[in-house]
């Protein structure tokens, strides 16, 4: 029989436990808010710059001096894949989501036989791809010390990218982050930022306005505002990115400490029966021992 | 007047998105005033001030901006800047860092093409310093 100052001393370090699991919830909750209306304010940017994008796409599909950052240099040897998780853990199945995502696509190219080169932001996706592919790994960031992601971290991310592109370090660039849908579900996704993507999401009446006003004034010239244009939607992309992996790392992570705080409550809740049955069982033999003894007189 | 849509944006947030007769924009190649039926344009922007007239009747709301693009396509006019301030919380100093941290820019970056356009974002935030 387990004795009664034991249970008592796991009862409590439960409560202690439900006590910080709650606490982690509720600034998650409120940290999620920040997140999440950060995310939501940077939308209409990034929709706007990609909606400028697919016009371009549009209009100068099929000439031959398109930039190399929109459509490619033509080869797909080497892929730079960057993966953004959180720098703290105990947030679920968060970074795990997205790293299997990772591992599952790294697999595929190196089966055929591509090159890959990997740049870590966030910690926890750096300490998990470290043990398989420490080797591949050019890079690693932290935003640890950033307290709210602002739009020069991923201005200095989307530069380091471009300047290894134009080095030739690498042909396809691939941004591993989890999109945030809302509290309960973050979908991991891998979305291509070099070369551009064709959006064929686009539905027709969109397709229809656009391709009667595929004659764009440049000003100054195309290859110029290209130059500037490519660079800065490329930064975008990762500042969304970011800023949705830190809403859906909260989200995640809240969702996490409520089932946690949940389980120690039904701990604490077997632990208390327990306790309970074994001061009744101790009391009754006690008194067995009590009447016997004064019957025995 | 007829009026068109603008929508301007940062990074951080949607600015501004009402219906407006008159932008004036200060192009790279020179400012430029944006009306209804504007033909379709790509422009990309340097340091200065978008006047937006949501009413000609009235005064214009400014902004400064120092970097961006504008897209106008069938009546629908985006501005895309990396930062904006409104011109009355633009103060001199304000402007005198953004002078130094292109200038600092400018100086470390030893690629042609890019100095020079940091060179002269650097001169037309001088300009607007002098005009202030």
């Amino acid at each position: 029989m387990p004795n009664l100052k034991e249970l008592k001393n796991r009862q409590v370090s439960v409560k202690a436990t439900q006590k910080i699991t709650r606490a982690m919830q509720m600034v998650a909750a409120a940290k999620l808010n920040k997140a999440q209306e950060s995310a939501q304010s940077a939308r209409p940017y990034a929709s706007k710059i990609s909606a400028v994008m697919a016009n371009l796409l549009t209009s100068i599909d099929g000439s031959s001096n398109a930039p190399e950052l929109m459509v490619g240099n033509g080869k797909s040897d080497t892929h730079l894949l960057v993966v953004a998780t959180a720098d703290r853990g105990l947030c679920g199945a968060f970074n795990s989501n997205i790293v299997k995502l990772f591992t599952q696509e790294i697999n595929e190219l190196m089966t055929q036989s591509k090159q890959v080169k990997i740049i870590c932001i966030g910690k926890k996706g750096h300490d998990l791809i470290r043990r398989s592919h420490e080797d591949k790994i050019i890079d690693f960031i932290s935003l640890k010390e950033v307290k709210n992601i602002s739009y020069s971290d991923a201005e200095e991310i989307g530069n380091n990218i471009v300047a290894r592109f134009e080095e030739g370090e690498f042909d396809v660039c691939k941004f591993y982050y989890s999109s945030f849908k809302s509290v309960i579900s973050q979908i991991p996704i891998a979305q291509q930022l070099i070369p551009l993507p064709i959006d064929n999401e686009l539905d027709s009446t969109e397709l229809d306005t656009k391709s009667n006003l595929s004659i764009y004034d440049y000003e100054p010239e195309e290859s110029d505002v290209m130059e500037d244009l490519l660079p800065l939607n490329l930064n975008i992309q990762v500042f969304q990115g970011l800023l949705e992996n830190a809403a859906s790392e909260q989200g995640s992570r809240m969702s996490a400490m409520d089932n946690a705080t949940r389980n120690a409550g039904e701990m604490i809740n077997k632990l208390t029966l327990q306790y309970n049955r074994t001061r009744q069982a101790i009391i009754t033999k006690e008194l067995i021992e009590i009447i016997s003894g004064a019957e025995a007189l | 007047m007829v009026k068109f849509k603008l929508d301007f944006v940062t990074p951080e947030k949607l600015l501004y998105s009402k219906d407006v007769e008159q932008v004036i924009v200060p192009g790279s190649e020179g400012e430029f005033t944006v009306l209804s039926d504007h033909s379709p344009i790509i422009s990309s922007l340097r340091p200065g001030y978008i006047k937006i007239y949501e009413d000609l009747s009235n005064g214009p709301t400014i902004y400064f901006v120092t970097d961006g693009f504008i897209d106008m396509e069938s009546n629908q006019l985006t501005i895309l800047a990396q930062s904006a301030i409104e011109k009355d919380q633009l103060s001199s100093k304000n402007l005198e860092d953004i002078i130094t941290s292109y200038q600092g820019e400018a100086d470390a970056t030893e690629n042609g093409t890019k100095k020079n356009k940091l060179i002269l974002k650097v001169d037309a935030l001088k300009a607007l310093q002098g005009e202030a």
